[in-house]
């Protein structure tokens, strides 16, 4: 196990600096004098952290509608899914609206839904919520039909009721694509918290990725990006270790 | 003792409305009493397992008459077990748990659960494995967590 883990980190620091390789060759060839080496990304982003009271600010900001619009989306979708899943009826009421929602671009409705909420957290929730929730519900409504009917059928015939089968059965069994579900939802809450930022309501991480890039700072406009991707790594990184605690039991079908 | 009288069974036309239903079961008469051992045989698609739901409770009959100790059956019920052909046990619970569920169901105190479970579970061979989740047991290893669980509420 030992030997892995450090194979394991070998690996993803191969990639990296494979990676930082490829972003540096493209810099050579490139005649954009706004990509900037890693080093002075890194450096920016130390920068950015320790010496911009602003970062901090806007982190908060934006934050605030990530995690209220993300917590709305989980607890919207979830339920949705589970419905969607185990009740036909409820399947075929709300099909073609699942099928708009994650096929329909949300950039182009962000105008609106700021007309309708103003300028505010209530509208950047919104948004984040409509980015995510789609997503927890068609994972969610997959892992419920993915339950093995004959362990239903099981249940039945030891007289389980409704909402046994429910507890024991169904939540049990589709919480691994739940999970699945939960961590997409989580990307696509970030993108959209981002992208309100970017395009409307200049606030938060946005706003300040407006100025900088507005300055031509693009130092700071990559720091801001990778504070962003290195949160989104540290909630996504905190999800996994939950899940690997609650469903350690799910089938793993990849090779090696 | 259960017994069973005239049982038809017929499964419904095709949802696009294609001709006839298959007719599963016609005209089934027998009875099996205490303690004694009922084998059914018959080549593949039958209605073997459509005869033993019917009998479980799973689902309903068209004609004829399926009782056990002179009441009709009508659902499932604490005095019918079933044992899965492919061994239905829960992957994400481990031995222990699979073979107590049907004494959970039915509201019986974990301590109770538990004993029972344990005897059984070494009456079926698998003294050892209760922390085992399903996924690292052979096949028949399974089947017999079925068949500990299916006994397990005395049926």
């Amino acid at each position: 196990m030992k030997t892995s883990a450090a194979r394991n980190w070998g690996l993803r620091l191969l990639v990296f600096s494979a990676v930082v390789g490829l972003w540096e060759l493209f810099r050579s060839y490139s005649q954009n004098f706004l990509l900037l080496r890693f080093s002075e990304i890194v450096g920016a982003l130390f920068r950015l952290l320790f010496f911009e009271d602003r970062f901090w600010e806007a982190l908060y900001v934006s934050n605030q509608a990530l995690l209220l619009g993300y917590a709305i989306a989980v607890v919207v979708g979830i339920p949705l899914g589970l419905a969607a899943g185990r009740f036909r009826w409820m399947d075929r009421i709300l099909n073609p609206y699942v099928g708009v929602l994650l096929a329909m671009p949300i950039a182009p409705f962000i105008p609106i839904v700021i007309i309708a909420l103003g300028l505010g957290l209530s509208a950047r929730v919104f948004i984040v919520v409509l980015f995510a929730f789609i997503f927890i519900t068609v994972n969610t409504r997959a892992g419920v039909r993915n339950v093995e009917p004959s362990l239903i059928e099981m249940a039945k015939s030891f007289g389980a009721s409704e909402s046994q089968i429910w507890r024991r059965i169904v939540i049990p069994g589709a919480t691994p694509a739940i999970f699945a579900g939960m961590r997409i939802g989580l990307g696509r809450s970030v993108t959209g918290m981002v992208m309100v930022e970017l395009l409307l309501v200049a606030s938060g991480l946005g706003r300040l990725l407006l100025e900088f890039s507005g300055r031509m700072q693009s130092d700071l406009v990559f720091a801001t990006v990778l504070a962003v991707i290195i949160e989104a790594l540290a909630l996504l990184t905190a999800m996994q270790a939950i899940e690997r605690r609650i469903a350690r039991w799910a089938p793993d079908i990849s090779l090696g | 003792m259960i017994r069973v009288r005239g049982l038809s069974k017929e499964f419904g036309t095709l949802d696009n409305g294609s001709s006839g239903g298959v007719l599963a079961l016609s005209n089934i008469d027998f009875e099996v009493r205490d303690n004694e051992f009922l084998t059914v045989i018959g080549p593949s698609g039958c209605g073997k397992t459509t005869l033993l739901r019917i009998i479980a409770g799973l689902i309903s009959h068209d004609q004829g008459e399926v009782s056990i100790n002179g009441q009709p059956i009508t659902g499932p019920g604490p005095d019918r077990a079933v044992v899965f052909q492919n061994f239905a046990l829960m992957p994400w619970a481990d031995v222990l748990t699979n073979v107590t569920f049907g004494l959970e169901i039915r509201g019986t105190p974990k301590e109770e659960c538990q004993a029972t479970a344990k005897k059984l579970i070494k009456l079926v061979g698998l003294e050892g494995f209760e922390q085992r989740l399903p996924k690292e047991l052979s096949g028949g290893m399974q089947q017999r967590v079925g068949l500990a669980r299916a006994l397990a509420v005395n049926p």
